[in-house]
Parts: structure tokens; sequence; C-alpha cells
């Protein structure tokens, strides 16, 4: 029998330096994707909410709540690490946990919460959009038909992944853009330093209203359920700890330090100057004119639309999914309408609230803006309270539940926050 | 009326016979396990209530089901005038349908899935009350809220438990069911840690091991153990295979040394080597350390090579045959092997390195040069005189242990292979690639990111 003689092919394959390029770029795209929860969660917290509540914070008190900054990164990082723990021990997301420890009746109260304190966000990013695109002279209902096609665009994820990217590196040459102007603003940075620990101001309705948005814009109802599902679908464990702790930590610092900046720069730019109230997004952009001069205007729009788009890309899925994963409502981008009814419906709500709401002619919209995230944190309390009582709770954490040092701490934010929400309420009510 | 739910019945009103109110009813306890006729603890199909629990001056009190005469929405009826103040106390087998099974994660063995209680469903069966469904509809959502008053009549489709044997599973693409009935359902030990129950998860192992995965990734990590661990190692092996990734290390730091050790044995090696790799060092080598001396060394062979390379999703466990070999011999030989590959759509022809007279041992011979392959089909369909040698394709494609494994991945689906061998710098044949490990390359499970928009990645 006549064999062919053949030598095997063995095809070309990469060489060892084309591997070393790709296994680095492939690093790099992992670090992104694996980009741990914590930061994922701590870049997401400069949306539109953020960027206007510290520029308001900044122009309206100079550097009186810097020692909030400070404090409300730390408040961070407990709240986010107790998330990330539940969900790597449960593998539930916050809701879906209220539910089995709760039962029905309280899991409807916590989901109404945060069904408020979310559209009261998803509006604020709407109002973000429409805020930055009229610096550019667009008017309102256009950026509202824009800001619905975003949105739908993002849950039809249609290749919209590289024009995220696009935003997120914005969203940080934004951040860059705040630090640099704070620099060149020439502020008091041994005042920053010094009321960055030492609290100052004087008790008044206003600054309790700055303290309770920048407390709501920084620990966000949406935020704690997020870090939470973001865990449990990632599959963590409790050999991740350690990382998730780190890279919490890490989130939480980098977020504040921009805010930080943004404060800053406000400060030594608006209300350094007697600018102290900022009703339009150009007030807010003045704050970045040391570094860009007219220019700032434009930065500012870019920054604030890239900000409101990243809120409108995680808020109201993340809401969707923890309410219907809370009543056993069938989930996912790749179902459709006709098999998950109730995650349609509810992003289709949040949609349409807030094109309408924005749609309200003579909006203020940086004032919507800024008491959206008021409104976070006067409803924050009520979500903490279900958070820390989960977190020590045996049945539900077992061994790795709070131990005495970080439930102490997180009761006291809880405490704390609550007694700023109730000090706010009776003081309008009085005032 | 004889169907009713557990949220009608919840908080209703327990009289004596003379008809005085004395408490509330705050949960029923349903005997969940039982002896069956094999006298083994199992799973009753429609659990029996065997009492209520009732809070008289704060401290619950454990009325037995044959105390009790009636039991319904309208609330309970006690036999007799008294009743005896025993305290309740929890019993092997038993739960507490409020506290332990409402909101609760339960399986859902019919529909492969995870399902959350909304409400349950009972029926009354001459004396005794039996549980009998478990509703997830949303109208129970809303009987719940309303406490049992609205939405309480029951569904003209749901009729009284069955005797019939379930021969079936529910079809794949049938729509969710609503209601479940409960010999359909099996309950979770680590969500209710008060409870004493043997959970064997007898009913969760007939399921293919890829529905198991999917329902254990579902759950916790301590609660994809419990699973694991109700399995027989081989089971267990397959279902882990198949779970996350992220997960499989978790679950098994959970689960006892030794048997983990005989699960990873089951495991194939290339599979078992990647989970090794998740865990830390010291217990890296213990696991090792209690395999079984040729599955350690396989695996540890393939732990040598990185990840992403084509030694890293590569295993060793193939047939190889000598040239000379006739298509008959081969036939009887493969019959004889005790522990078969996964693959056997290709023989391996190797050169004979070390002449051996046992004929099985020669179709796993490890490191002779590979001179050509056959398959399968050609060894169905060639006369039984045919060599080895005559029917193999000398022309095969390869690659090497070091070559990035996305292109042994493209390269399987540029060629249509079942399995691509990898061979070292002499032509010796170290492993094969198969095609579930290619795909996994190719199409990577991305589950979790379709959560969040790809924002960030």
């Amino acid at each position: 029998m006549a064999q062919t003689e053949v030598t095997p092919t063995r095809p070309v394959v990469r060489s060892r330096r084309d591997r070393a390029v790709f296994r680095l770029r492939a690093s790099l795209l992992a670090l992104l994707t694996v980009a741990g929860p914590g930061l994922v969660s701590g870049f997401a917290d400069n949306d539109a909410g953020g960027i206007t509540t510290y520029s308001v914070v900044g122009a309206q008190f100079g550097y009186d709540l810097m020692w909030l900054i400070l404090a409300s990164m730390l408040a961070l990082v407990v709240t986010q690490e107790v998330g990330a723990r539940l969900g790597l021990t449960t593998g539930e997301g916050l809701m879906g946990l209220i539910r089995e420890r709760f039962g029905v009746h309280w899991t409807v109260f916590a989901v109404l919460t945060m069904l408020v304190s979310n559209v009261g966000t998803i509006v604020s990013e709407f109002a973000g959009i429409g805020a930055a695109l009229a610096l550019f002279g667009v008017p309102i209902p256009v950026s509202c038909a824009v800001s619905a096609a975003i949105v739908i665009a993002l849950l039809a994820r249609a290749n919209f992944a590289r024009v995220q990217t696009i935003f997120v590196v914005v969203g940080l040459g934004v951040s860059v853009a705040y630090a640099v102007s704070a620099a060149l603003a020439k502020p008091d940075w041994g005042r920053a330093a010094t009321y960055l620990v030492v609290p100052h101001g004087t008790l008044s309705q206003t600054y309790l209203l700055a303290v309770v948005g920048t407390v709501g814009t920084t620990i966000t109802p949406w935020g704690q359920a997020f870090i939470q599902s973001y865990v449990a679908d990632k599959r963590l464990g409790p050999k991740d700890l350690t990382a998730s702790r780190f890279d919490i930590s890490l989130g939480s610092f980098l977020t504040n330090l921009v805010a930080g900046f943004i404060v800053v720069a406000c400060a030594a730019t608006l209300w350094a100057h007697g600018q102290t109230n900022i009703t339009t997004a150009a007030d807010a952009a003045r704050a970045l004119q040391p570094l860009a001069g007219r220019a700032a205007e434009i930065i500012f729009g870019v920054g604030l639309f890239a900000a409101s788009f990243l809120g409108l890309g995680t808020v109201p899925l993340t809401s969707a999914y923890s309410t219907s994963e809370a009543f056993g409502w069938e989930t996912g981008l790749d179902r459709t309408w006709r098999e998950a009814p109730f995650f349609y419906g509810l992003l289709a709500f949040f949609v349409g609230f807030a094109t309408l709401f924005v749609l309200i002619p003579g909006l203020p919209l940086i004032s919507v803006i800024y008491l959206s995230q008021v409104l976070n944190g006067l409803l924050l309390p009520i979500i903490l309270v279900f958070v820390f009582l989960l977190a020590g709770d045996r049945r539900v954490l077992g061994d790795l539940r709070s131990g005495r040092t970080l439930l102490s701490l997180g009761w006291f934010v809880t405490v704390s926050v609550s007694v700023m929400s109730v000090a706010l309420v009776v003081a309008q009510i009085h005032g | 009326m004889d169907l009713f739910y557990l949220s009608q019945v919840r908080g209703r009103p327990v009289r004596t016979q003379r008809g005085d109110r004395i408490a509330r009813i705050k949960d029923l306890v349903a005997r969940l396990e039982a002896l069956n006729a094999k006298g083994e603890v199992s799973l009753e199909a429609y659990p029996r209530i065997s009492g209520l629990v009732v809070d008289i001056e704060k401290r619950p009190i454990f009325i037995p089901a044959e105390q009790v005469n009636t039991l319904g929405p309208e609330g309970a009826q006690l036999a007799s005038a008294r009743v005896d103040l025993r305290p309740f106390v929890r019993r092997e087998g038993e739960v507490l349908l409020g506290r332990d099974i409402l909101d609760k994660q339960l399986i859902d063995i019919d529909g492969r899935r995870v399902i959350r209680a909304n409400d349950l469903q009972l029926y009354r069966d001459g004396g005794a009350v039996r549980v009998t469904a478990v509703d997830v509809s949303g109208k129970a959502l809303l009987r719940r809220l309303t406490f049992g008053r609205l939405f309480g009549s029951t569904n003209s489709a749901s009729q009284p438990p069955g005797d019939q044997k379930r021969t079936r599973l529910r079809p794949r693409r049938a729509p969710p069911a609503k209601l479940i009935e409960w010999r359909d359902i099996e309950p979770l030990k680590s969500g209710v840690p008060d409870v004493r129950l043997r959970l064997s998860h007898e009913r969760l192992a007939m399921l293919h091991p890829v529905d198991i995965a999917r329902i254990a990734d579902e759950l916790s990590y301590k609660e994809g153990a419990e699973i694991i661990e109700s399995l027989d190692d081989e089971t267990a092996a397959d279902t882990l295979q198949e779970m996350d990734e992220e997960r499989q290390a978790d679950i098994v730091e959970s689960l006892d040394q030794e048997r983990a050790a005989d699960i990873l044995e089951e495991m194939e090696p290339d599979d078992a080597a990647d989970l090794l790799q998740d865990l830390d060092e010291e217990q890296k080598a213990e696991l090792l350390r209690r395999m079984d001396r040729d599955e350690a060394e396989d695996v540890q062979e393939l732990l040598a090579y990185e990840e992403d390379t084509a030694g890293g999703i590569m295993t060793c466990d193939f047939i190889t045959v000598p040239p000379q070999v006739t298509v008959d011999e081969i036939i009887t030989l493969m019959r004889q092997i005790e522990d078969a590959p996964d693959v056997i759509d290709y023989l391996y022809v190797v050169e004979e390195e070390h002449p051996t007279t046992d004929r099985v041992q020669l179709l796993q011979q490890e490191g002779g040069k590979l001179l050509g392959i056959v398959t399968l089909r050609d060894v169905l369909l060639s006369p039984g005189d045919r060599h080895m040698e005559e029917l193999m394709k000398t022309d095969f494609v390869w690659v090497s242990p070091q070559d990035d494994r996305d292109t042994a991945a493209r390269l399987m689906a540029d060629y249509n292979l079942l399995a691509l061998p990898v061979l070292d710098e002499q032509e010796r044949l170290l492993g094969i690639i198969t095609v579930d490990d290619a795909m996994e390359v190719l199409v990577p499970d991305e589950r979790w990111l379709h959560r969040i928009p790809r924002v960030f990645g």
C-alpha cells in the first residue's frame, strides 16, 4: 500500500515576542474587565450627582466641608466592604438577601425606598445631560431625546463598548482637569488640609443640606446594591475577600480624591471670589477657568455629559435587576419583552419618568441634580439599617460576619447619617 | 375548601372545641423527611403538617396535629377544650414552613432552576393536611402582601396531589411553571442552619451535570458545596467541572479534603489542573498528596504549563496504538479498557518505545513519537485485517505546548477537529486538546458581564 510521504503540518504560530506583547495587552484588558468591583463602583460614583454636588459644596462653603470628603470616604469603605462581603458569602444581591432574611413585607419597603432614590438619581443623570448640552446651546427636549436614545442603545449593547470606553477616558480626563485647575487656582492648601480633619462651618439649613447631599452622593442606595450584586455575579468567594477589600479601599480613595479636587477647585475659584451660588452648569464650569480659560465651559460640559452617561449606564440596570431579583421576576437583557415583562417595564418606567420630569419647563437642572443627591442621603439610613442587620447576623454570614469593630463602625455610620437626615427634615419643617 | 395557602392560615385564630379563641397561628410544622419503604431517610413527596406553633404568653407552643380538628383559612379548631402547653422544640426532619421555607431559595428539579417560595399550597386530605405545591406566581406575592385576604382563590387548574410517578422532566423550552409540586422541590440545608435535615439531594443527582452545575452556580458557595458533597464522586466531578471557575476553588476548599481528592481524581486531568491552580500552594500540595499516584502525576504534568498556552488546556487522556495492530485487535482491546478516555474519536499511532506483550497496556503509552492518526470512523468501516499504519493519516495538524491557546483553538475550528495533538520537539505525543476546551477558549463564559454594560471592559 503506497504511503504518501508528507510531513505533518505545523502551522505558523506566534513567536515568543509576539506572545509576550499579546499577553501584556491581554492582561491590561483583563485588568479593566476584572477591574475590582470597588474600582468600578467608585468610578460610577462620579456621575452627574457627584460633580454637581461637590461643585455646589465648594462654591457655597469653600473649604468648610473638606472634613466630610474624608469622613464620607471612610464611611464608603465600610459600607462597600460589607456589601462585598455579603455578596461573596451569600452569592445573592442585597434585595434578594433582604427577602431571604426579613421576608416579603420588609422587602417591599426596602425596594420602594431604593426605587424612589434611584428614580431621583436617574432623573439627575438626565438633567446632567440636559445641563451639559445646554452649555452648547442644545435645547432640553433634544437632550432628553438624546438621553433616552443613549439608554436604549446601552441596553441593546449594540457595539457600545467602544463608545463607553471613550467616555471612561473622558471622565478620567475631566478628573485630571479638576485636579490641575485646583492647583492652578492657587487654593489655600493649608486650609484645605486642616479642614480635612477639623470640621468647620456653622450649622445652618443649607449646611445640613450640603452634608446630607454629600453623603448621599458618595454612599448611594444603588451603590450599595451594586457592589453586592457585582461581587455575587462574578462568583467571588471568601478567598477573594482580601483582594476585594484592597480594591474597595483604592476605589473609594480615588473617587473621593477627585471629589476633593472638585471642592478645592470650586472653593478657590468660585467661593473665594464671592460666586457662591451655582444655578447653571455655566456657573459650575467657571471652576475650570484657571486651567482652561474660556474652554472651561467646554471641558465641564463634556465632563458632565460623560459622567451622566456613565451613570445612565449603571443605575437603571442595577435598579431593574435588584427589584426583579427580590420578587423572583425574570431578568436579563438577553430575554425578550414578553419573557421578562417586569424587568423591561421597570426600565421603561425609569426612562419615561425621567424624560418627562426633565421636560418640565424652567426646571432648574443643577438644583434638581443636587436635591436628588440629598434625597439619596435622606433615604440611605433605611438601606444601611438593613445592611448592618444582615452583616452582624450569624445565620447570614456565619464565620464571616462583621466583627465587633467593623460592626460598630457600620452602626456609627448608620446612626450618624440618620441623625443628619432627621436634623435636615426637622430644620426644613421649622425653617 | 380543600386547597388553600399558607398565607391564608398564618395569623388566623386558634379556637378550642367550645369556640374560645386562645391564640393565633404563628407557623406550621411540616415533616419533610421520613423513612421510606427501604428504611432510608428520604424526602416526602407531600409532607404532612405535624402541628401548629402558636404564641402563648410570648412563648412558642407546639400543638400537635392530633389535637387539631380542622385547619384552614378560617383558622384552626382544636379537638378538645384544653390544650397541652408543650413548648416548641425542633425535631429531626421537621421544618417551620413560614420561617424556614417561605421566601427562601429552593431547587425546582422539574424546572431545573432555583426558585424562591412566594407561598405554599396546602391540601386537606381527610384527617391530614399536606403541603402540595410551591407558588412562585405574582398572584402569590400579592396574596402574601395582603396577608392572605386577597387573591386567595385557588387556580382551577391546580389539583390535589397525584399518585402517578413522574416519568419525565418538564420540556426544556416550556415556559417556567408558576406552581411547582412539592415532590419536585428540594430544599437546601445551608439556607436554614437551624433545621436538622438529612437531605441527600437524590433527586437533584438525576439531572444532567450541566443543569446541576447551573443550579449550584445560582446559589452561594456553601450551598454549592452542600450539593457537590451529596453527589457521588463521578457525578460530583462532572458537575464541578461545569461550574463557574471562580466557584470551583471556593467549593473545594469547603469540602472534606479526602473527599475533595476523590472528586479531583474523577475529573478530567486538565480540569483538575485548572482547579488546583486557583488554590494556594499548601492546599494544592495537600490535595495532590491525597490523590491516587497515577492521577496526581497526570495532573502535575499539566500544572507545569501556563494557563494561556496549549499545554495549559490539554489533557493526557487519550488512546495510543502501535502501528502493527489490526482493526479487529483494536476493537477487542478497546472494549477491555477499564477507564476509557472521554475522547476516543481519534486513535494516535505512536512508535513502539517499550515493546510489551500486554496488549491492553499498548493502548495507553505515553511519550511515543506520533506517526499518524486513525479516526474511529475508519476503524469501524475498514476490513478487520487492516493494520493501523495502513489507515493512519500522516498529514496531521499539531501544536507544541508553548503555543498560544487561542491559536490552537482556532486551528481546531478551521480544520474541524475534535481533538488536536500536542507534541514536543521530538514529535512525541504529550497530550491532546479536546473540542470542549477549545470552545471555552473561543466562547468564554461572560455571564456576569451581562449585568453591567460594557463600560469597564
